[in-house]
C-alpha cells in the first residue's frame, strides 16, 4: 500500500523539493504550508507527517504537541526537521518520533521515514 | 654716837642717794643729817630743818596724814624694837607742806640706823621720794572711781527694772569712761561681774579691747552728741557685736548684741546662697499655698521672670494650662512629707516656650519641725529630650528610607514621624521637570490644619522667583533657620491681606528648611515648622534636619540608580533576545535554500540514475558534494557567530568515545578518495561530553590533515588516554606549520598557507572552533609540527 506522507513546511523551497524526492520514491505525499490548516484535518490523515520547526507565525512543536493529545492523531509519527541540531530534544520532547537537520541526506530522511511507518 | 669723821664720810655716800635722807634721834628729835635733796624737794634748807627738828617736820604733815602716820610709825617702832635683827621699819605714803605752801606726796622708807646697846632703835634714817605725781593720779583714780560708783548707785536705783530686764547687754560709761552700770545680760556678755567692773576705766577692765572698732567708736562717740551703730568681730573673745552707741551729757550708753551665732549662720547661709545663686539649676521654694517664696538666678533665665516678677506669684505662673493638677498632686506629697525625685514634666516660660524638665521637690520644715513649703530644683532637660529626639527621628527616618525604593511612599511616613516631637507640621516638595514645586507630603498634628495648609499651598504657589523661605533654599540648595517667628515678619512675607490672614491663622512659631540635594542639583526640600508646641528650633536642629535631607536625597539616588539599573538588565535582556533570534534566523535562512538545493540535487541525481544517464548523474553527485562543502562553511560560520555571542550549547551525555571514532572514520573515509584513514590504539572510555561537538572536532581535524597532505595517502589517528583524560591526535604527512604560526593556528581567521601558492580552501575557522569547543569541555588542544614533514593534532578531554 502506498504511503502517505504529510509535508508541513511555510517555505515552499523545501516542501516542494521533499515533495518532488518523496513522490520519485514513490510515496504518495501531500503538503500544507499553514499550521493552522494542519490542525484542522480531519479526514485522510496520512500515515506520517514530515512538521518544519520554523512555521511562520507558529512554532512546530506546539503544533506537534496539539496532534499528539487529539484521539485521531496521536498515532501519526512525526518526523520534525530543523536547520538547528541542537532543539533535537526539545522536538523529541514535544511527542515528535524523531528528528532530522537540516540540510539532509535524502537517503536519511528516507530511512527514518521507513522506519517510523513500519 | 658717830664721830663727826665718821659722819663725813657717810654724808658722802648719802649724798648720792637719790631722794631725801634725813636722819634723826628718835628720842630728841634731832636730825643728825639731812642730804641736799631736801631743797629740790620741798623748798627748805638743810638749814632750816636743822634747826626746828623733827617736831616741825611733823608740822609738816597733812593733818588727815598725821594720825594714820604716828599710828603706823609707832607701831612699826615697837616691832622692830623687839626684832633687834630688823633694819626696814616702816615705809608709808602722806602729804607734807612744800615751803611754797602746796602739799607735796611722799613715800617715806624708814630704816634703823642705829641701836644702843640694849638693841633698842636709838637712831633712824628715813629715806623719801616725791610721789606727788603719781599719787595725784591714783587720787584722781579714786575719786573718779568713787563718782561712778555713786552715778552707780544712782541708776541701779532707778533703771534697774527697765535695763535689767533687757536681754541686749547694756554698758553705761561715764565722760571718763569709767563704768557706771552695766545689766545683768552685760555681766553675762563680758563675763565680769558688776562689783569687778563698776567705778573702773573701760581699757582698764579690759585692755584687749584697746585697738578695736568697738574702743574707737567710744572715742569718737563721747561728747559728740551722735549715736552710731556699728556691727564687728570683737577678737579678745572672737565674737561678733551688734553696738549702739548714745552719747548723753553724762557719758555713753552702749548697747551690745551678741550676733556671733547669726553672722555664723550668715556666713553659712551666704555659702547656700551662693550655692543656690551660682546653681545651673533653677531653684524655686514656694509655701503650702503654692506661692512662691524663692527664685534663683537659674530660674530667671529658665523661665524668663525676674526676681521681682516671680516672688509672691503662684506656680502655676510656669505651669501648662494642660497640667495644672500636677501641683495640687504634688503638693499633696509635700504636705505627707515625702520629696519626689527626677520627676519629668514639661513647664512653660514667660515667652510661651514649652520646656522639659526634671523635678526634685523636697520639704522644707522649719524650727520645730512642720512642714511650711517646698524647694524645688528644675532641670532642664530639654536640650536632653530634643537631641534624644532628633536622634530617634534621625534614626527611623533612616530605616524608612532604606526599606523601600518607593521614595514617595518613604518621604511621606518620614513627614508622618517627624509629627508631633520634631515638628508640628512637615512638609516635603519636590522640584518637577517644569520647575514647579510638587509637594510630595505634608503631615499636620491637627489634621484639620492639614486643610488649611494645603489651601495656603493652594492660594500660595511657592513664588520661585521669590526671596524667601522654600524658593530660597530650592534656588540657593542653602537651608534656612528661622529660630523666631515673629508678626511683624509674617505681615513682610504676605503679599496680601488674605495671605495675611490665612498664615496668621496658622500661628507660626518657628521653622527649618532644607534642601534636599542630589549631585550638587537641589531636587526638593524638607520643611519642619512648629506651631502650637511652641518649640522654638535651633542649629542642632537645623543639622540633624540636614542629616534627614541628605538620606532622603541618597534614597531617591539609590532609587533612580534601581531604575537605571532595571533598565539596563532589560536592554541586555533585549539585546540576547535579539542575538538569539538572529542566529536561529539566520540559521534557518541560510539553511533553507542549500536544503533546497541538495534535494533537489538528490533527486536529479536519482532521476539520472534510473534513466541510466550515469553521466548527468555524475555531475551531481559533484554537485552534492560541492553543496555539502558550503553547508559546512555555513556551520562553521554559525558556529562562530554563536560563540562570539555566548550562546553555544553543549549537550552532554556519556558515550563511548572509540564508538564514536569509529563511525566518523567510516563516514569519512566514505567521502575521502585519496587518504587512507587509519586508527592506532583505543582509549577503551567512556566520556562525559558533547558527542556532536566531539567528532566535529574530530571530523574537523581530519578533513584538515587530508586537506594540507594533499600530495600524502594516509592520515593517521592515534588514540591513548591515562587514568583521567582520553587523548586523540590525528597527524598528517604534509605540509606542516611553521614555528611562529603554531600558536596562531587556533586563532580565529588564521589560514595556513604555503608560500608562494593559493591559500588552501576554507574559512580558517574550523580549527578556531575546535579549539573553543575542547576548551569548554575541560580539555587541551595543541599541534606538533615540523615544516615540510607534517602535523599532528591532539586534543585530550577528561574522563569526568
Amino acid at each position: 500500500m502506498t504511503k502517505r506522507i504529510l509535508v508541513v513546511d511555510d517555505d515552499p523551497a523545501i516542501a516542494d523539493v521533499v515533495v518532488f524526492m518523496l513522490t520519485e520514491y514513490g510515496y504518495d505525499v501531500s503538503s500544507l504550508g499553514d499550521a493552522q490548516q494542519v490542525l484542522q484535518l480531519k479526514d485522510n490523515l496520512p500515515d506520517l507527517m514530515l512538521l518544519d520547526v520554523w512555521l511562520s507565525g507558529n512554532d512546530g512543536r506546539n503544533v506537534c504537541r496539539s496532534l499528539k493529545k487529539r484521539t485521531d492523531t496521536k498515532r501519526i509519527p512525526i518526523i520534525m526537521f530543523s536547520a538547528s541540531r541542537e532543539i533535537k530534544d526539545t522536538t523529541i520532547e514535544a511527542g515528535a518520533s524523531d528528528f532530522i537537520e537540516k540540510p539532509f541526506e535524502m537517503e536519511e530522511l528516507i530511512q527514518k521515514i521507513e522506519e517510523h511507518t513500519n | 654716837m658717830r664721830s663727826p669723821q665718821e659722819l663725813t664720810f657717810t654724808e658722802k655716800v648719802l649724798e648720792t642717794i637719790p631722794g631725801l635722807v634725813c636722819i634723826y634721834n628718835i628720842h630728841t628729835g634731832s636730825y643728825l643729817y639731812i642730804n641736799d635733796t631736801l631743797k629740790r624737794m620741798l623748798g627748805y634748807s638743810k638749814a632750816e630743818w636743822y634747826k626746828k627738828g623733827l617736831p616741825f617736820i611733823t608740822s609738816l604733815v597733812h593733818p588727815d596724814d598725821l594720825g594714820p602716820l604716828m599710828k603706823k610709825n609707832a607701831a612699826a617702832l615697837s616691832k622692830a624694837n623687839k626684832n633687834k635683827e630688823a633694819h626696814k621699819i616702816v615705809d608709808f605714803e602722806y602729804r607734807i607742806k612744800h615751803k611754797n605752801g602746796s602739799w607735796r606726796w611722799v613715800k617715806t622708807d624708814g630704816i634703823v640706823f642705829e641701836r644702843d646697846q640694849k638693841g633698842q632703835i636709838e637712831t633712824v634714817m628715813n629715806i623719801s621720794i616725791d610721789i606727788t605725781g603719781r599719787k595725784e593720779k591714783e587720787l584722781k583714780e579714786h575719786s573718779g572711781r568713787e563718782k561712778a560708783e555713786q552715778v552707780n548707785k544712782q541708776y541701779s536705783k532707778t533703771t534697774e527694772n527697765i535695763y535689767e530686764q533687757f536681754t541686749d547687754a547694756i554698758y553705761i560709761l561715764d565722760n571718763n569712761e569709767r563704768y557706771v552700770y552695766v545689766n545683768r545680760a552685760a555681766e553675762k556678755q563680758s563675763g565680769l561681774s558688776k562689783a569687778e567692773v563698776i567705778g573702773k576705766q573701760w581699757l582698764e577692765v579690759s585692755p584687749g579691747a584697746k585697738n578695736t572698732a568697738f574702743y574707737r567708736v567710744v572715742k569718737e562717740t563721747l561728747g559728740k552728741g551722735v549715736s552710731k551703730q556699728i556691727e564687728a568681730h570683737y577678737p579678745p573673745q572672737d565674737k561678733w557685736y551688734e553696738t549702739t552707741y548714745y552719747p548723753t551729757p553724762d557719758g555713753i550708753i552702749v548697747f551690745s548684741k551678741d550676733i556671733t551665732k547669726q553672722k555664723k549662720l550668715n556666713e553659712i547661709e551666704k555659702y547656700y546662697k551662693a550655692i543656690v545663686t551660682f546653681s545651673d539649676d533653677a531653684i524655686i521654694s514656694k509655701n503650702l499655698n503654692s506661692v512662691i517664696t524663692s527664685w534663683n538666678r537659674a530660674a530667671e533665665k529658665m523661665f524668663g521672670y525676674k526676681e521681682r516678677e516671680a516672688i509672691g506669684k503662684s506656680i502655676a505662673l510656669i505651669i501648662p494650662k494642660n497640667l495644672k493638677e500636677e501641683e495640687e498632686k504634688i503638693i499633696q506629697q509635700i504636705k505627707l512629707g515625702h520629696s519626689i525625685d527626677h520627676y519629668e514634666t514639661v513647664r512653660v516660660a514667660k515667652n510661651g516656650s514649652k520646656i522639659q524638665v526634671s523635678l526634685t521637690i523636697s520639704p522644707i520644715k522649719n524650727e520645730q519641725g512642720i512642714i511650711i513649703g517646698a524647694s524645688k530644683i528644675a532641670r532642664d532637660i530639654t536640650r536632653q529630650k530634643r537631641t534624644e529626639e532628633n536622634l530617634r527621628f534621625l534614626s527611623d527616618a533612616n530605616r524608612i528610607l532604606s526599606s523601600s525604593l518607593d521614595y514617595e511612599t518613604t518621604l511621606r511616613s518620614v513627614a508622618t514621624i517627624a509629627i508631633p516631637h520634631i515638628a508640628d507640621w512637615c512638609g516635603i516638595d519636590m522640584a518637577g521637570a517644569d520647575g514647579r514645586l510638587v509637594q510630595v507630603a505634608v503631615a499636620h498634628r491637627d489634621p484639620k490644619k492639614i486643610i488649611w495648609a494645603k489651601e495656603y499651598r493652594k492660594n500660595n504657589p511657592p513664588d520661585m522667583k521669590g526671596e524667601l523661605g522654600l524658593s530660597y533654599v530650592i534656588k540657593t540648595g542653602k537651608p534656612l533657620l528661622y529660630p523666631e517667628i515673629n508678626d511683624e515678619m509674617i505681615i513682610a512675607a504676605a503679599k496680601n491681606r488674605k495671605e495675611l490672614m490665612l498664615a496668621r491663622k496658622l500661628k507660626l512659631v518657628s521653622a527649618m528648611i532644607v534642601p534636599i540635594v542630589l549631585h550638587k542639583k537641589t531636587i526638593g526640600a524638607i520643611s519642619f515648622i512648629a506651631t502650637d508646641s511652641g518649640r522654638r528650633y535651633n542649629t542642632r536642629d537645623l543639622s540633624m534636619a540636614q542629616e534627614v535631607s541628605s538620606r532622603a536625597s541618597l534614597a531617591i539616588e539609590n532609587a533612580n540608580l534601581y531604575k537605571q539599573a532595571q533598565e539596563e538588565i532589560e536592554r541586555r535582556k533585549q539585546l540576547e533576545k535579539q542575538k538569539d533570534e538572529f542566529i536561529g534566523v539566520a540559521s534557518h535562512e541560510l539553511k533553507t535554500p542549500v536544503t533546497s538545493i541538495k534535494s533537489f540535487a538528490q533527486v536529479l541525481r536519482l532521476r539520472f540514475s534510473k534513466e541510466g544517464n550515469s553521466q548527468a548523474a555524475d555531475l551531481l553527485a559533484k554537485l552534492d558534494a560541492q553543496i555539502n562543502k558550503l553547508t559546512s562553511l555555513i556551520e562553521d560560520l554559525l558556529d562562530v557567530t554563536k560563540i562570539s555571542a555566548g550562546k553555544m550549547q553543549y549537550n552532554q551525555a556519556h558515550f563511548d568515545f572509540d564508538v564514536l571514532v569509529d563511525e566518523l572514520i567510516e563516514e569519512l573515509q566514505r567521502i575521502t578518495e585519496r587518504h587512507s584513514i587509519i586508527r592506532k590504539g583505543t582509549t577503551g572510555k567512556t566520556i562525559y561530553a558533547d558527542r556532536e561537538r566531539v567528532g566535529q572536532v574530530i571530523t574537523n581535524l581530519v578533513t584538515n590533515a587530508t586537506k594540507y597532505s594533499p600530495g600524502e595517502e594516509k592520515v593517521l589517528v592515534k588514540l591513548s588516554s591515562d587514568g583521567k583524560m582520553v587523548q586523540l591526535c590525528v597527524q598528517d604527512f604534509g605540509i606542516g606549520i611553521e614555528k611562529e604560526k603554531q600558536e596562531k593556528v587556533f586563532e580565529r581567521f588564521f589560514r595556513a598557507s604555503r608560500q608562494g601558492e593559493n591559500t588552501f580552501p576554507g574559512l580558517g575557522l574550523g580549527l578556531y572552533v575546535s579549539s573553543e569547543i575542547i576548551k569548554r569541555l575541560g580539555g587541551t588542544i595543541w599541534v606538533e609540527s615540523v615544516p615540510g614533514r607534517g602535523s599532528t593534532f591532539c586534543f585530550r578531554l577528561p574522563i569526568q
